[in-house]
């Protein structure tokens, strides 16, 4: 594209002079391609220098997304800024080419809109800090790792190592829950107990198993709330404190905890009851149980039935 | 200087033999097979599983030590029966502090030296606590540190039935030199800056002295660096684990935090 540019500039700005294109190298002397040379020579591994430097700073002293950012927008404009100095040290005249990028960035400005709108939001993130990078964050659908907080989008790694690019823009309109902003987190169980259990003691047994697990944080102290009278049980929640590196292992413990000690204390989880009343006249009704007496198939063949009279009998058939 | 806490101290363990050290709940086991030492931490009413012990390749010569050591966190302490400390009013109460047991490979040039100050005991291979410890938050909801919850009687005088050699007694003077009193309901010791002293089965601390200025005031920590005059003759055994300043500045009580607030 900027050779693209580069030839149309020429061009212009020969048949505007009135000089044979041929004559347009003489204009380049060996001292002006010299010192474009020396300029590239030490110019890119420069920019390269400072943005790295950049780069490094600014993630120690401010943080690493911001870092990566700052880093490439001196890395970006240093490289411009060496390309202008070197082809005005050509001899080029800027104003065509500027001219011509200018009907050029007019095109692309309506093509980059959402790009644009991309790195104002980038911009926005970094300014407010609402994740860094290596926290858990969730955003719609998608949880996992920030990798990085880009120009352009933010990368995730989820838990199944799966690569996430999500665009700033989404961002900046999506609610976003970081899980790991706080150094401790709270983990609730949802426990139903049988309405025959007593619930003080279904409370004190479940501050017990929290008491017992390791990870479980003494403070803030564990709670058990009451949520209310279910269809077929007390809906209690549990909420033990625990570290943010320790939650996922806490899940998995105090639930097979839980369970373990109801059981042990013979506390009943129950499953859904559904009890079918026939109404309040009916009464139990007798059932009689007909046993077909079975003719011996001598001579018919298997599986023939036989039509015989049967036999009552008033058990539960237990002679079958 | 020679070590004279019991119980603590060099381990005579040749290549194919087994030992075993008790302290507090914790069973220490150790192994040494040819070039190897195998080491299994085991604790009071919970069965030891194969998969617990952990291998340590050393050399065959390598001589092995076991040693107290602070908690390596910040260790709150809780009164099982709070009390209140009236305005300018001041109190020393004894709390005792769960050692950690420390094995190291006792370096040879220091065979000699049996102090067990942290630079120079040697390398040290695991570290268990004594007893089994709860974990707790020291802070707010949104910033704090990482405690070890230890439950005190906090008593005003030590008795013989006390003094234990996995518990290390630390005095504290508890001063409130606020215009209101102050419940005291829990407090942070920051164990790291402890020195320990010891002689016989005894393990002190020295002496911490904590000014309460009110509850939107910092309270200000010292720590004597030594014995307290109810330990008697006693060795330094331990210096501090990091170089605290003399006067420390720091939330000490709980009426600083807000946990209890919301949920």
């Amino acid at each position: 594209m900027t050779n693209a540019l580069l030839a149309l500039a020429l061009q212009v700005e020969a048949q505007a002079d009135g000089i044979p294109a041929a004559e347009l190298v003489t204009r380049v002397g060996l001292l002006a391609g010299a010192r474009a040379l020396i300029m590239v020579v030490l110019g890119v591994p420069l920019v390269f220098l400072v943005s790295n430097w950049i780069r490094r700073l600014s993630a120690r002293q401010i943080s690493p997304q911001f870092g990566l950012i700052a880093g490439k927008l001196v890395f970006y404009f240093g490289l411009a800024t060496l390309a202008i100095s070197v082809m005005t040290e050509l001899g080029f005249s800027l104003a065509p080419l500027l001219g011509a990028a200018g009907v050029v960035g007019i095109a692309l400005g309506f093509a980059s809109q959402t790009s644009v709108s991309n790195v104002i939001a980038g911009l926005f993130l970094i300014a407010e800090r609402p994740f860094v990078v290596d926290d858990l964050i969730q955003v719609d659908q998608n949880l996992g790792r920030v990798l990085s907080v880009d120009t352009m989008s933010v990368k995730l790694r989820t838990l199944d190592n799966k690569f996430v690019r999500i665009p700033n823009e989404t961002l900046v309109k999506s609610t976003v829950t970081n899980l790991t902003r706080f150094p401790i987190r709270r983990l609730d169980v949802h426990v139903g107990v049988a309405y025959k259990e007593d619930p003080v003691r279904v409370r004190a047994i479940l501050f017990d198993v929290a008491r017992q697990n390791p990870m479980a944080l003494m403070e803030p102290e564990p709670i058990v709330i009451f949520d209310g009278f279910g269809e077929s049980s007390l809906n209690l929640r549990f909420g033990v404190w625990t570290t943010r590196e320790n939650w996922g292992a806490l899940r998995n413990s105090l639930q097979e905890e839980v369970k373990a000690r109801f059981d042990a204390e013979g506390v009943e989880i129950p499953f859904p009851h559904r009890t079918l009343y026939l109404g309040s006249e009916a009464d139990a009704f007798n059932v009689r149980v007909m046993r077909e007496e079975r003719p011996v198939p001598a001579f018919d063949s298997p599986g023939s039935v036989h039509d015989v009279p049967g036999t009552e009998v008033s058990d539960d058939g237990a002679d079958d | 200087m020679k070590m004279t806490l019991k119980g603590w101290g060099e381990l005579a363990l040749d290549p194919g033999q087994q030992t075993s050290r008790t302290f507090g709940a914790l069973s220490l086991e150790l192994r040494r097979e040819a070039n190897e030492v195998w080491v299994r931490g085991s604790y009071r009413g919970v069965a030891p599983v194969d998969d617990d012990w952990i291998r340590w390749s050393l050399h065959g010569d390598d001589r092995l030590a076991v040693r107290p050591s602070r908690p390596d966190r910040l260790v709150v302490v809780s009164p099982e029966r709070p009390f209140f400390l009236p305005p300018r009013g001041r109190a020393r109460v004894f709390v005792r502090i769960p050692l950690f047991v420390r094995l190291t490979r006792v370096d040879d040039h220091r065979i000699d030296d049996t102090r067990l100050d942290d630079h120079q005991e040697g390398t040290v291979l695991e570290e268990f606590p004594s007893i089994v410890l709860s974990d707790t938050w020291w802070g707010t909801f949104t910033e704090g540190e990482l405690a070890y919850w230890v439950g005190t009687t906090a008593r005003r005088t030590v008795t013989e039935d006390v003094i234990e050699p996995h518990f290390a007694i630390c005095p504290f003077d508890l001063v409130n030199e606020s215009a209101q009193a102050l419940p005291v309901e829990r407090f942070a010791v920051r164990v790291a800056a402890l020195t320990l002293f010891g002689r016989d089965k005894a393990v002190w601390t020295d002496e911490v002295l904590v000014r309460y200025h009110g509850p939107h005031e910092t309270s200000s920590i010292q720590y004597t660096g030594g014995p307290p005059p109810e330990a008697g003759d006693v060795e330094r055994i331990a210096d501090p684990r990091e170089q605290a300043s003399k006067a420390l500045h720091g939330r000490t009580f709980s009426r600083l935090l807000n946990l209890s607030s919301g949920w």
